[in-house]
């Protein structure tokens, strides 16, 4: 097992006023699993994507990272867990405008102080694999949403993570190039990575091969 | 350090036009901070130069005052070269007799300031003794009012023009054209030998002068020697360079506390525009800040990165404002030397290497703090709350 919530709720605090996004709910995830989370607007599927990426801690329940539990860890640890083994994917590319396509899919890299040579080619075979290969040298304005959210989604693999985590990557594109994700996905999932997508894209989410429902916080 | 450096370095070239008028913002503040640590120390590497071009450990003033700060003088000055010459520290002794004198050229009467000196040391060119009955007199003097070698011109002691009248002038030769090592700019100076103007004022049995300098055989004897002439001539001061010095700049504190407030408000409104600057452009990308954070970028990256961005905007604006500090030395300067009683060769403004160090230094490190605060948020963002609040 990758990754695993166990029982966790969320609660947020609006003008003083508790808001309960998440109400005592569990999901593990497999090796190789790709599963697609679908539910109304505002109903906690970013704020359990989030608890899953570790990006956050839940208010009451555990996260459990190969079963070890992970929110008691320091946020340096959590951080480096992030870098080497999380990718993920948001709505908006969240691209450095200031970089090139190439550039913004090494950060990872970079920050992993991984040798120039070893960098060039991985982000080749990144953009390659995203069929990207010739705007390599492009910056992000110089190329269309679908393109972007490639380059967002190249990113994300470039540590050759354990399981990749997208927060609606189609809700910024039209549907063909929603498609192209959705057939992206796939074809990552066929080669072996884990995935967890939220979305409200039919398409995207009748890619996944198990589809959960949330509503108000709980799995319907 | 690597990576956060190559970041900060491309977000600064983010946005090319607004963070140049960022930096040409903070390059004025940085010019004025420059020209404020040149002022604060320019006038006494300025004035320590002078003195040692000079080449005389020890000057011996009438008691109480610096060098030429008022005209009271000190008589009797054979009987103290004498005594001074005497201890065996000494090498040799020399005086300067300095006067105002009224002066009648071609037809036109003015005044002059009138030089008696034992020595020539304090002229540029090394001269051969003046005929009888002649003098020399400057560059100024003598452009200003075309005087040539060979002419002759009257001089009234003392320069009083009410008295003119009534006084009978004295008759001398012009036998050369100098530049004197301490005359300000514009000035009028005629040069005498020391006796020869001593017995033109009619005090050749007083043997006045108005400074007595020292020159030792080793200089760093002078403190020693010049607490030993305090002590046997109660008539004198004597000063050493630095205390010469240390005396000047008291009296010209209000140039180094003038230097200190500007060069303060600067440094401030330098903390706060690179503040401002490195604040805004952490809060325009919180999200991607978040995102960064979210892919596995650690917050010492950001930190450094977000400080990097501070201390490389404060750099860039030294770079600057030093080349626009340094124009604006070189003005201030101008109109500051053209005050009256100044020698040519002293500077307010001294380019110093030390003074463009310290300036660079103090510049770096209000970068550093001013990039503190935001550096500081960015590696305690809340990344989930942030991704949130980012999407709504």
């Amino acid at each position: 097992m990758i990754v695993e919530a166990r029982n966790v709720e969320k609660v947020y605090h609006q003008m003083e006023r508790p808001v309960a996004a998440l109400r005592g709910i569990s999901l593990q995830v497999q090796k190789g699993d790709y599963i697609a989370i679908v539910g109304p607007s505002g109903c906690g599927k970013s704020t359990f994507l989030h608890l899953l990426g570790i990006l956050d801690t839940p208010t009451s329940g555990e996260v459990f990272w190969h079963d070890q539990p992970v929110d008691s860890w320091k946020e340096q640890r959590r951080t480096r867990l992030r870098l080497e083994k999380i990718g993920f994917v948001f709505q908006r590319f969240y691209l450095l405008p200031m970089l090139t396509a190439e550039e913004n899919v090494e950060l990872p890299l970079r920050e992993m102080n991984v040798p120039t040579s070893e960098r060039r080619t991985r982000v080749r075979e990144l953009l390659a694999y995203v069929n990207l290969a010739d705007r390599a040298n492009h910056l992000p304005s110089q190329l269309s949403g679908g393109e972007m959210q490639r380059i967002a989604i190249a990113r994300a693999l470039a540590n050759k993570p354990e399981f990749l985590l997208a927060d609606e990557p189609t809700g910024e594109l039209d549907a063909a190039t929603g498609t192209e994700v959705a057939d992206l996905f796939r074809r990552f999932n066929d080669d072996g990575l884990t995935l967890v997508v939220v979305t409200h894209n039919a398409e995207l989410a009748s890619s996944a091969k198990k589809m959960l429902r949330m509503k108000d916080g709980k799995w319907e | 350090m690597k990576f956060p450096l190559y970041l900060a370095l491309r977000n600064l070239l983010r946005h090319p036009g607004r963070n140049l008028l960022y930096i040409l913002g903070v390059s004025i503040t940085a010019a004025l901070l420059l020209d404020m640590t040149l002022l604060s120390g320019g006038i006494r590497v300025s004035l320590q130069r002078v003195l040692k071009q000079m080449g005389y450990e020890i000057r011996l003033s009438p008691r109480g005052t610096l060098p030429f700060e008022t005209d009271a003088q000190i008589n009797g000055f054979s009987t103290i070269q004498s005594r001074v010459e005497n201890m065996p520290e000494v090498d040799h002794v020399d005086a300067l007799l300095g006067t105002t004198i009224a002066v009648n050229a071609k037809g036109q009467t003015f005044t002059s300031f009138a030089l008696g000196a034992k020595m020539q040391s304090l002229i540029s060119e090394r001269i051969a003794p003046l005929p009888a009955r002649s003098v020399a007199i400057n560059q100024y003097l003598a452009k200003a009012k075309d005087i040539h070698p060979g002419q002759h011109i009257q001089i009234w002691f003392p320069g009083n023009a009410q008295a003119l009248d009534t006084i009978e002038p004295q008759i001398v030769r012009v036998d050369r054209v100098l530049s004197f090592e301490l005359d300000a700019e514009g000035q009028y100076t005629i040069f005498f030998p020391l006796q020869m103007l001593q017995e033109l004022m009619g005090q050749r049995q007083q043997d006045p002068v108005s400074v007595i300098m020292v020159k030792l055989k080793d200089s760093t004897a002078a403190p020693r020697i010049n607490e030993q002439l305090n002590k046997e001539f109660p008539q004198i001061t004597a000063y050493t360079i630095s205390s010469v010095i240390d005396a000047v700049d008291k009296q010209l504190s209000y140039f180094k506390q003038f230097a200190y407030i500007l060069g303060g408000i600067s440094l401030a409104v330098t903390f706060v525009l690179v503040f401002i600057i490195t604040t805004i452009s952490f809060h325009d990308r919180l999200g991607e800040i978040a995102l960064l954070r979210a892919i596995g970028l650690s917050n010492r990256t950001l930190f450094i990165t977000i400080l990097f961005e501070g201390i490389l905007t404060s750099l860039a604006s030294a770079v600057f404002g030093f080349i626009l500090g340094r124009f604006v030395a070189d003005w201030l300067d101008w109109i500051l030397k053209s005050a009256p009683g100044l020698p040519e060769n002293f500077s307010f403004f001294v380019m110093e290497p030390s003074s463009f160090i310290r300036a660079g230094i103090v510049l770096l490190a209000t970068g550093f703090f001013a990039g503190l605060y935001p550096a500081s948020a960015a590696a305690r963002l809340p990344v989930a709350e942030t991704l949130r609040e980012e999407i709504l």
